[in-house]
């Protein structure tokens, strides 16, 4: 029986390598835990938040719902059963499913602290079960402002002031702008785990063409 | 061609309405009488109204699966190409083809006019057929080893793909270029198993 060469692991491997939207493939189908899921889940929606922070120019007056459909579409062309408002204890901006494997999310555009602290609420009071393989969830945040470090800083910082029960912080080691929340859920009475994710979107060139454009502007 | 199961079709007066009722709207874009002709319905001696039904019933299902992937992928080529490979899980036996490889993938592709056959988009396509979003294959693995094949459970890859080293599932030995012996394949998920029944 000859095999051929095209579908073996190391081909599979090397094809992740030079296109971009196989990266994570054989991870993908070989993800058989709620843990791995998760992992292999974070993986791909970092890639998908580095395709929109490519072009920012493109997204300056793109609504909250416009941006989490972005994300939406672009899961679903990995493969993920991803629904953006589905009915879940209301609308939640986003939910992938995998067999009993649910994941959910809340998307924001940051404004101010306390709109993020609503987002938050949302995610954890409303819309999540805090049940087993359903505690992990995520909060996007769009940043349409400069100092991306300084906002999560400073939202970690208000997050922090709000005293959950059992709350502790992580690092992400992935991608150290982000980082975890972990505190007692409301209704399980388990460790839910909200892993916190900035998108940047701020644009503002100051170069000259840039500068130019904005003088044209106004 | 379409497959009935002459054991299992017995389908009672009330489901047969039921499922005509439920799928009149079809009714407009098949040619409902088309099916008449295919050698199975002649051959099979089910009733004219079991055959109309079935039929129905697995176009209609294929319409909505059509339709999720032009919703996700528009004008792109894994449209057509994923249509194609939908035609072709539902063309095939599903209940002996327990093996598909990426070749034959790519012969059902480069045999649809409509579909593009580009190595990059088949494997792109191949990725989404494969997720929970439109779940149309079950990528399993295996490995070549002396000619014989050797399935690998995805709990045994997950480890060798940690360790370096997978341990051959007979004799147990660690083998450490596993990823020159080891192989995807594919098999009809269950959706078109249940589409196909």
């Amino acid at each position: 029986m000859s095999k051929d060469i095209k579908d073996n692991l190391r081909r599979l491997q090397e094809l992740e390598s030079f296109i971009p939207e196989l990266a994570g493939f054989p991870s993908r189908i070989l993800a058989v835990n709620y843990e791995k899921f998760i992992q292999v889940l974070y993986e791909d929606i970092d890639k998908i938040i580095g395709l929109l922070q490519e072009n920012p120019e493109l997204l300056q007056h793109d609504t909250e719902d416009r941006l989490t459909l972005s994300i939406v579409s672009n899961l679903r062309c990995l493969g993920y059963n991803a629904s953006h408002e589905p009915k879940i204890g209301g609308h939640v901006d986003i939910a992938v499913k995998k067999s009993n494997f649910m994941w959910i999310g809340e998307a924001k555009i940051h404004h101010d602290y306390e709109y993020l602290w609503q987002g938050f609420q949302q995610l954890v009071t409303r819309y999540s079960t805090g049940d087993n393989n359903q505690n992990d969830g995520g909060l996007l945040i769009y940043i349409k402002t400069q100092n991306t470090k300084q906002v999560i800083q400073k939202w970690q910082e208000h997050l922090t002031s709000k005293n959950l029960p059992n709350y502790s912080i992580q690092p992400c080691e992935v991608r150290n702008l982000c980082f975890f929340s972990i505190h007692t859920h409301q209704r399980s009475g388990c460790d839910f785990k909200v892993r916190h994710m900035p998108v940047i979107l701020y644009f503002n060139p100051q170069d000259k063409s840039g500068l130019k454009s904005r003088k044209q502007k106004s | 061609m379409l497959k009935v199961d002459r054991e299992n079709r017995n389908l009672s007066e009330s489901t047969v309405k039921s499922n005509q009722d439920a799928t009149a709207s079809y009714q407009d874009r098949l040619n409902t009488d088309d099916f008449e002709h295919e050698p199975v319905f002649k051959e099979s001696g089910i009733s004219h109204e079991t055959a109309q039904s079935h039929f129905t019933i697995q176009q209609h299902q294929r319409i909505e699966i059509a339709k999720k992937i032009a919703d996700d992928w528009g004008s792109k080529p894994q449209s057509s190409i994923c249509v194609a490979i939908l035609d072709y899980l539902l063309d095939i036996d599903t209940a002996t083809s327990a093996h598909i490889t990426y070749s034959l993938l790519q012969e059902s592709v480069k045999k649809s006019e409509q579909a593009a056959n580009e190595d990059r988009d088949l494997w792109i396509a191949i990725q989404y057929l494969c997720g929970e979003r439109v779940h149309l294959l079950d990528a399993r693995f295996e490995l070549v080893d002396n000619n014989v094949r050797f399935p690998i459970s995805n709990a045994l890859l997950n480890d060798a793909r940690e360790t370096g080293k997978l341990a051959h599932p007979e004799s147990n030995k660690l083998i450490s270029d596993f990823e020159d012996k080891v192989f995807i394949y594919f098999q009809p998920s269950s959706l078109v198993q249940s589409i196909s029944a």
